[in-house]
């Protein structure tokens, strides 16, 4: 996991370093919540909870 | 005319006052004037005195709202009245420059009228202060709160806007884990994080989407291949019968009706004959078996494994003579298609037998064990065994790790096996040592 940036643009930074990833179907990369419990923090929770969806299901598809 | 008393020059005093005083006689004409009015009016002494008040400051022309004059002459004619001082509220009342033009400005003015013996008004002291600087701080100040009100104002719309806005991502996310890829997010034109974070999301969807239909297509595709491959099995094993039974029909005539006119060696090769075509006969019975599982659908129900494993024994013990011991531990209910399993078993322990029929003390172990989502089911024997880099060939179909001189077989069990179990969405694996024994393990999702 990535340690979490102190500013805003660091995390929207990683934010888009996970979408990439996602999008070339490599769903591992979780990124930290910070302690803010802010906007940001929120999306990246559902971001989590995607790629753990999908690499279930890609892990699910090998078996 | 100067006015003066005991050596004092009164006018002198009174126009150099530090302050702005006007004196006018009870008609509102100018008499006096210090030079602190004349300077803040910007207006000269000699073009004012004897000149009516409101001739000499008269409302600005441009300000239609402008009141002063009346609230002026309201106030003067109030003193005139009431003999009594007046102090008025804050006037705006514009200053008109040597030019013509009118220059904003703030008073706060005080009448006080000079009465006479008789009581009557004689003078009125019209005292002013300039407050437009103070004013113009004050609007000032209203200004920037209200300014600092809108600001306010619209952060808090931005701020409920944003929420909508991260709401909306949140919910695709959503959508997005449930595997729907359709919905979209609608870009602003802030062109801010959020709408990069938007664009990301979009571009993920679409990606996914793609991906996901792609996967379905090759699925598909797959499908129909394995249909059609097992189309072809299920034809040419059944096609290859007839010729083989003619075959086969054929060596039993001459078997029948010729034998006395062949030699030994004709004989010998003649049964060999035969019991080629009778194994032949095996391999597409198995194989028709095989191919028919493709096509089976199954029929699951709430199977008593230790119930199922008893009637495999029976089986066994009917049709293929061992002296191996069986134990069997209390094993788990499952819900499955009862026919397949019991083949599967029935394939599982008649291996087992076979390979440990050339064991002193034959030994096959049956028992299950429960995981977090699968029963597991163990066959375990102290046989043959197997090397394990060979592990992989185990369930190919006509795959076999020992000859048929060693173990008779045609290598389609273990085929079967896994694909009963893989229909029922379960695994299947071995371990073995050559020499010492072989596990088979199956396992099947958990009934609930």
């Amino acid at each position: 996991m990535k340690k979490t940036p102190e500013n805003k643009d660091g995390r929207i930074r990683l934010i888009h370093e996970q979408l990439v990833r996602f999008t070339q179907l490599d769903f591992s990369l979780r990124l930290p919540v910070s302690e803010q419990g802010d906007d940001i923090d929120a999306i990246i929770v559902g971001l989590n909870t995607l790629g753990e969806e999908l690499s279930a299901g890609e892990q699910f598809k090998k078996e | 005319m100067r006015i003066s008393g005991a050596g004092i020059d009164f006018q002198a005093l009174f126009e150099s006052a530090p302050g702005l005083f006007l004196v006018l006689l009870p008609d509102l004409k100018i008499v006096a004037v210090s030079d602190a009015y004349l300077e803040a009016t910007m207006t000269r002494r000699e073009k004012i005195m004897g000149r009516g008040l409101f001739e000499i400051f008269p409302d600005n022309p441009d300000d239609k709202t402008a009141d002063g004059v009346s609230n002026l002459r309201s106030s003067l004619n109030t003193i005139l009245k009431n003999k009594a001082s007046h102090t008025m509220a804050v006037q705006k009342y514009d200053i008109r420059r040597p030019d013509g033009t009118f220059e904003e400005r703030y008073w706060s003015p005080l009448n006080k009228p000079v009465l006479n013996a008789k009581k009557e008004v004689i003078y009125i002291i019209h005292r002013v202060e300039d407050v437009t600087d103070f004013v113009r701080l004050e609007k000032k100040g209203i200004e920037q709160a209200r300014l600092a009100r809108i600001e306010i104002r619209e952060k808090s719309l931005y701020i409920k806007d944003n929420e909508e806005r991260i709401n909306r991502i949140s919910d695709v996310l959503l959508m997005y884990t449930l595997r729907d890829f359709s919905q979209k997010i609608a870009v602003s034109e802030k062109g801010d994080e959020l709408d990069a974070i938007a664009v990301g999301l979009n571009t993920l969807g679409e990606e996914l989407e793609s991906h996901i239909k792609q996967v379905e297509d090759s699925n598909n595709q797959l499908e129909s291949v394995n249909n059609e491959l097992e189309a072809f099995t299920y034809s040419v094993s059944h096609d290859l019968r007839a010729p083989l039974r003619a075959v086969n029909g054929y060596a039993q005539v001459l078997v029948e009706d010729y034998s006395s006119s062949l030699d030994s060696e004709g004989k010998r090769i003649l049964e060999n004959v035969r019991y080629n075509a009778a194994k032949m006969g095996t391999l597409i019975d198995e194989l028709l078996a095989f191919s028919r599982l493709g096509r089976k659908e199954l029929k699951k129900t709430n199977i008593n494994m230790n119930e199922l494993v008893e009637g495999v024994f029976i089986t066994i013990d009917k049709t293929v003579p061992h002296k191996a011991e069986i134990r069997t531990g209390t094993l788990h209910t499952i819900m499955a298609d009862y026919g397949l399993i019991h083949q599967v078993v029935f394939n599982l322990v008649s291996n087992a037998v076979k390979y440990t029929s050339k064991r002193p003390k034959p030994l096959v172990e049956i028992s299950s064990e429960e995981k977090e989502n699968e029963v597991v089911f163990v066959v375990k024997d102290n046989g043959a065994g197997f090397d394990m880099k060979y592990a992989h060939k185990l369930f190919g179909v006509f795959q076999r790790l020992h000859s048929n001189e060693e173990f008779e077989g045609t290598g389609v069990g273990l085929a079967i096996v896994q694909r009963v179990i893989s229909k029922h969405g379960g695994r299947v694996w071995a371990e073995g040592v050559q020499g010492k024994g072989a596990t088979f393990y199956f396992s099947l999702t958990k009934t609930k």
